[in-house]
């Protein structure tokens, strides 16, 4: 029982405690190579996604809803709908040029929340922008590193087992955001079937992502 | 947004259809609440269309309801996402099946359901036109409007339409609109009516 305390207090200690790894450069390769395929595991073109969104919430709630998303990789933009299961929408938001609420019910409204739904969203669904500094981590991964005009940074990675996480860094490089993809969870299209955020910080939560339904909109 | 919140629309719906279902439409208020007055229970399958200006195509959700004079329901959503809302005995839960099997939804809320009891009492009683939460328009159609009376509630839902069938006693469907271009559509088929059902159905997932 002892045993099993210190190993979770000290994987908990690591996770609080995650910083920017070290990325270690890959002599020979094709620069451009890693940051290609980093790219390729965010849907391209238009969609229209829609998902269950399991919540597990600070002060121990959970919580079900559905999530929509209309977006487009060209033109970098996202619509993104919050319902509940009986596809009331609470929340509404756009982003384009700029952010735009639609719609935002109680306690979707709060502030700051809008903000924080869309930069997850661009998370999980857009290849961040920029030029990228690619290589390898230290247990073999690919990664390609996004620097962020909030100076913190992006990480794609993309692990020999075939999983795909996304990793944000604040500015002072510690670890906030995980979004994980599992291997072999994506739809004949190249979908993720399940994604999985975990947000770490004073307000932590993780989201469970699965796809109940992709139509491409590309004509 | 409260499952209270969310499973009143839900039930209201319940019982409109209970007492259209029963009675066909009548022509002013005295005769639905006659009309409902004689409603013990409703069970009917539903088809759900959620439309929004920016979908390609609506998202359609499928269930059944069991609805038990005086306030119990059971409203099962079977597909995409299998979750049942289960009213009975002053006590509202949700189950919802998270790829593991049935789990209690543990969010806030649920004694927020005390109030919509106590509203569907009113409608049970056919005072369709007392309803607390809602100001009720008879139109040609024909057609009932119900509009929220309250502005916090408003904006959730901005009216509801039911539309009614020609063949009288038949609801064609119940229209719940959100903003002018954001609704949802229920279509109720297979219902049966003042048949008993098994209690356990509202106090128990399976």
């Amino acid at each position: 029982m002892k045993g099993h305390l210190f190993a979770m207090a000290a994987v908990l200690l690591v996770l609080s405690c995650a910083r920017l790894p070290k990325i270690l450069p890959v002599t020979g390769a094709d620069p451009s190579e890693p940051a290609e395929v980093c790219g390729r595991i965010f849907p391209a073109g238009e969609w229209q996604l829609l998902h269950s969104i399991e919540a597990d919430l600070p002060g121990g709630r959970r919580s079900v809803m559905m999530g929509l998303t209309v977006l487009s990789s060209r033109l970098r933009s996202n619509r993104s709908v919050i319902m509940s299961l009986e596809g009331f929408v609470v929340f509404d938001g756009e982003v384009s040029q700029g952010l735009t609420v639609h719609r935002a019910l109680p306690p979707f409204d709060s502030p700051g929340f809008a903000e924080g739904l869309m930069a997850d969203i661009r998370l999980i669904f857009f290849q961040p922008e920029g030029s990228a500094e690619c290589g390898k981590l230290t247990d073999g991964s690919t990664v390609c590193r996004y620097k962020k005009p909030d100076g913190g940074f992006v990480d794609i990675v993309l692990r020999s087992t075939g999983t795909c996480e996304s990793l944000r860094y604040d500015r002072e490089q510690r670890l906030i955001r995980t979004v994980r993809v599992p291997a072999d969870a994506r739809t004949g299209d190249g979908m993720p079937q399940t994604i999985e955020l975990t947000a770490r910080g004073e307000q932590s939560y993780k989201l469970v992502m699965t796809l109940l339904e992709a139509v491409p909109l590309d004509p | 947004m409260t499952t209270a919140k969310i499973a009143g629309p839900l039930k209201t719906i319940a019982v409109l259809a209970a007492a259209w279902l029963l009675t066909g439409w009548g022509s002013n208020w005295e005769e639905l609440k006659s009309a409902a007055a004689s409603v013990t229970s409703l069970s009917a399958d539903f088809v759900q269309e959620k439309h929004m200006q920016i979908l390609a195509r609506p998202l359609v959700s499928s269930g059944v309801f069991y609805f038990q004079s005086p306030s119990s329901l059971r409203w099962e959503y079977r597909a995409p996402v299998r979750n049942i809302l289960l009213m009975h005995d002053n006590r509202t839960e949700r189950y919802v099946d998270t790829g593991h099997g049935l789990t209690k939804e543990t969010g806030a809320g649920l004694q927020a359901m005390q109030i919509v009891l106590e509203q569907i009492s009113q409608w049970l009683g056919g005072r369709f036109d007392e309803n607390p939460m809602f100001t009720a328009n008879l139109e040609p159609g024909p057609k009932i409007v119900l509009i929220p009376k309250e502005k916090s509630f408003s904006r959730m839902i901005h009216h509801i339409d039911l539309l009614l069938s020609e063949r009288p006693g038949i609801i064609d469907s119940v229209v719940i609109y959100e903003s002018e271009d954001s609704f949802t559509k229920l279509v109720f088929k297979n219902a049966v009516l003042n048949q008993s059902i098994d209690p356990s159905l509202f106090r128990k997932i399976s």
